[in-house]
């Protein structure tokens, strides 16, 4: 136990008095894990160990834990890896799962506690989150992507376990215990210190976790027990693929449309197109061309990733680029944050009197304007916590209608049954029209939820709308109204006007 | 540091080098922290627009950001709370908006209307009170207290950091540096949770090859960051290489630099010896009139996972070669590590002087190969030289054990 004490206060782990008795054990060393106290590594473990000549030990990635400990157990004198302990978890809450809840967990069993579950969002991801806790009865780490998510699991745990203290890391606050809920940022930074601790991590958002700063979380962590959730797990930069070895095999997958009408509110897209006013209009225009100037004298086009890129890097160079890389800025801005979509937004909210509406935005500054021009609440990534919470507890209960957001909301945040949304302007990746649309498909009252997206028409947010409605994943249920909404200046006269 | 999208460097060859400022852009230096004085006690937005326009269109656009982040980094703003706090107006007016039945603008405008008059504000001023607490409505309270040539120096070691975030490993060249400067060198690396493996000797130098644990398995630049944090205690040595092994869009490159280099490190230089009785000791070693010259140029011992530097080396002319390791006051913790050392270095030639206030007796050194004497107060250098009269014939140059 002495030695136990001295091991932790160094926190680098470097200084150890393991040396001297040369017993074989095993100790997890910031995301690997060494092997002490053997003269030759013993038959079959060379697959996962390799000699360290830094400390002269052998050494093998953490995340192995699962598949090592089996052969190595004969051989071993001690086990120091391991930190975690095993916990009875009695589940306080009585909640009924669904069957595809149920169906899920499983499949998650029957693959031996590691894989990803892909389930809509408002499919209830976290009662299955849940349910593995209480059935993996080990020390468990929950890694959410937003401050938003770490509040909601929070007093979802707290009211499932109100006998256990819950531990948070991220968000200001560094408090680990056997549960855990961390932020990736703040779990990608400390995983070195706390990958021992954990028998069972949760994933939240799983298609997070393969970028090259959050993977470390799985591979630095020796928990046999994974799950990652997620709606969509695809990535456009193909990582996804990478989940398989960072978490398991995807165990049990249900698209929106095999929920729908069961769990999931019915719900139509309509597209409402803007036109810019003529000084908008010549604005976008002026900038246009002043870009494609730049662009010609450069023999430069922006339709791939490497035109892009090069006009990048030449805008940096000279007083000219510099001019072309605002003109091109300015153009996005006109079409993303026109005031004509302001106008659209106004008649939307004289048309559902009363509804509870959400409104998303792609910037702060679009939101904190429509929050001052409307007098309607507003959440950003600024919003503090307590005031965060307070608005979505009085737009729960009716206090407020209608909030406005710029991206905070986009990942898996209970707002319950709204039921009109507005996407004022966003970027096409198929994953984030689907977690839009699942922030007003929360199951309600039965009512049928409408989701608006305006677009200014001929510029090329048109495009992107367009690409972002092939995607599978995006609603095949969905009823597509062909709706224009004509608003153009306020003084002529606003109404609806047959489709393109 | 500074991020990613602030750092300037190119590449000839295999070689990547930063690029550091050139001397015509060092003005922006000094209109960037002009530009801050200025604006004290005025709030974020202002000053943000301010660097914007002092940019202009200019191709520099970088740099004025990069001395801004640094500048700034070193700043404090403060919320400034007016009456009416903004939390409660905000909830007041957006409940009251609400009541009204629908949301429009002529609504807003009637709301905003009814409630300005008590709190004696026009409706548009009340629109505007609803975000006083932004960040960009904070006040420049605290200025940065450095001058230009520091903010300038900062810049471009931020530069030459940036290069480590895509470093794989660092090898590093020390040769002759006193003990206090190995000592520091390998105590930031730990501190950085980064692992070295050590080789070389006293004469040729030591080669310091670092990265972290994972690195064994495959090369990764999950340490980058790291190095970079390192990289200004590396500044603090006296005589140094370094080679950063770097991947770029998948391709190995390399960084060097050395002590040669014109960057300056962040704080000032530590004293020259770790403690007084060092110190004292040297001092009055040079008032001994013996042979025995007393040295602070050492060796390494490499222990797997650690490493062993004594304190001082005494050459005699004839070749001999011994060392001297004083233990003073220290933490019982750090004491029994340091018994763990000197067991595991095992040197026949290390003269050990214990001071008596430590709470440790002959029977702790049973297992270790060289004399050891105990003292109490200071080191008499007489009781050492006596010592090493009496050592059994030396081991010539180089160590017995390690």
């Amino acid at each position: 136990m002495a030695d136990m004490k001295h091991r932790t206060k160094d926190t680098a782990g470097l200084y150890h008095t393991g040396r001297e008795d040369a017993e074989c054990q095993l100790r997890f060393d910031r995301g690997t894990l060494l092997l002490e106290g053997v003269a030759e590594l013993p038959a079959g473990l060379d697959a996962w160990f390799c000699y360290d000549p830094r400390v002269d030990a052998y050494r093998a990635p953490a995340h192995r834990y699962g598949e090592i400990i089996g052969p190595l157990k004969g051989e071993l004198a001690r086990n120091k890896a391991p930190r975690y302990q095993r916990r009875e978890l009695a589940c306080a809450l009585k909640m009924v799962p669904y069957p595809h809840q149920q169906e899920a967990l499983a499949a998650w069993q029957a693959a031996k506690g590691r894989g990803v579950v892909v389930l809509p969002t408002g499919a209830g991801k976290t009662l299955v989150g849940l349910l593995a806790l209480c059935w993996a009865r080990r020390d468990g780490l929950i890694m959410v992507p937003t401050l938003d998510l770490m509040q909601q699991w929070y007093a979802l745990l707290r009211a499932a376990f109100p006998d256990q203290e819950i531990g948070l890391i991220g968000g200001g606050y560094h408090e680990p215990q056997p549960l855990t809920i961390a932020t990736y940022d703040s779990a990608a930074r400390h995983i070195e210190r706390l990958g021992d601790r954990f028998g069972l991590l949760i994933f939240d958002e799983v298609h997070h976790l393969p970028s090259e700063f959050y993977r470390v979380i799985a591979e630095f962590s020796l928990a046999p027990y994974r799950l990652g959730l997620t709606a969509t797990p695809e990535r456009s930069d193909g990582k996804d693929a990478d989940l398989l070895e960072l978490v398991g095999p995807i165990v049990y997958r249900k698209r929106p449309e095999q929920l729908a009408g069961d769990v999931l509110a019915d719900f139509q897209v309509r597209p409402v197109h803007v036109d810019l006013s003529p000084a908008e209009r010549g604005a976008y225009q002026q900038a246009l061309d002043e870009r494609n100037a730049f662009l010609q004298a450069n023999h430069l086009g922006l339709n791939t990733l490497e035109g892009w890129n090069r006009f990048v890097m030449l805008s940096a160079r000279s007083v000219e680029g510099r001019r072309a890389m605002r003109a091109h800025r300015d153009a996005r801005r006109i079409a993303h944050a026109t005031p004509a979509k302001l106008r659209a937004l106004g008649m939307i909210m004289a048309n559902h009197p009363g509804a509870k509406t959400v409104i998303f935005t792609e910037d702060n500054a679009t939101a904190y304007e429509i929050s001052q021009r409307f007098l309607i609440p507003c959440l950003t990534h600024q919003t503090a916590i307590k005031e965060r919470q307070d608005t979505l507890d009085r737009f729960k209960a009716g206090v407020y209608t209608a909030i406005v957001t710029s991206n905070v909301l986009n990942e898996g945040v209970d707002v319950p049954d709204a039921s009109v949304g507005v996407i004022l302007s966003g970027s096409a990746s198929a994953r984030e029209f689907v977690q839009r649309l699942g922030r007003i498909l929360r199951r309600g009252d039965g009512k049928q939820a409408v989701l608006y997206e305006v677009i200014a028409r001929e510029t090329r947010e048109e495009r992107v709308a367009d690409r972002r409605r092939t995607p599978p994943d995006a609603s095949r249920k969905a009823e597509r109204i062909e709706a224009t909404l004509a608003l153009f200046d306020p003084e002529r006269p606003a109404g609806l006007k047959p489709g393109r | 540091m500074l991020p990613s999208d602030l750092l300037f460097s190119h590449k000839r060859g295999s070689q990547v080098y930063p690029r550091f400022l050139r001397r015509e852009q060092q003005v922006w230096a000094e209109q960037v922290l002009n530009l801050i004085r200025a604006h004290q006690h005025r709030c974020r937005g202002e000053l943000q627009a301010a660097l914007r326009a002092l940019e202009g269109d200019s191709p520099d656009y970088r740099v004025v950001r990069g001395f801004a982040h640094l500048a700034l980094n070193a700043a404090e703003f403060t919320l400034a709370i007016g009456e009416p706090e903004p939390e409660t107006l905000r909830r007041e007016v957006f409940t009251l908006a609400t009541e009204r039945g629908a949301y429009g603008e002529t609504q807003a405008r009637e709301v905003l209307e009814s409630v300005a008059p008590r709190y004696r504000l026009e409706a548009e001023t009340l629109r505007e009170a609803l975000y006083a607490d932004l960040p960009e409505n904070h006040l420049l309270t605290a200025l940065p207290d450095f001058t230009v040539d520091q903010l300038v120096d900062r810049y471009n070691l931020a530069q030459a950091q940036g290069i480590l975030y895509s470093a794989l490993c660092l090898r590093l060249t020390a040769h002759r540096n006193v003990p206090g400067e190995y000592r520091r060198l390998f105590q930031h690396l730990k501190f950085h949770g980064l692992m070295y493996a050590v080789e070389g000797n006293l004469d040729d130098g030591y080669q310091i090859y670092v990265d972290g644990p994972a690195s064994l398995f495959k090369q990764t630049r999950k340490y980058g960051l790291q190095m970079a944090l390192f990289l200004p205690a590396l500044l603090r040595v006296s005589r140094w290489e370094m080679e950063a092994v770097l991947q770029r869009d998948g391709q190995e490159l390399s960084y060097r630099l050395d002590a040669q280099s014109p960057l300056k490190p962040l704080t000032a230089a530590p004293p020259v010896y770790d403690s007084l009785l060092e110190e004292s000791f040297a001092r009055r070693w040079e008032r001994l009139g013996t042979p025995w010259a007393l040295e602070r140029e050492v060796e390494i011992v490499d222990l797997k996972g650690t490493v062993f530097v004594p304190d001082f080396a005494l050459r005699h002319p004839d070749g001999r070669v011994a060392h001297v390791e004083i233990m003073g006051f220290w933490h019982p913790d750090y004491l029994r590590r340091k018994l763990d050392k000197l067991r595991r270095a095992a040197m026949p030639d290390l003269i050990v002087a214990v001071s008596e206030r430590l709470n440790v007796g002959a029977d702790d050194f049973r297992d270790i190969p060289g004399p050891v004497l105990f003292f109490k107060g200071k080191l008499e250098p007489r009781a050492v030289l006596d010592r090493l009269e009496h050592l059994p014939v030396m081991v010539q140059a180089g160590l017995a054990g390690g």
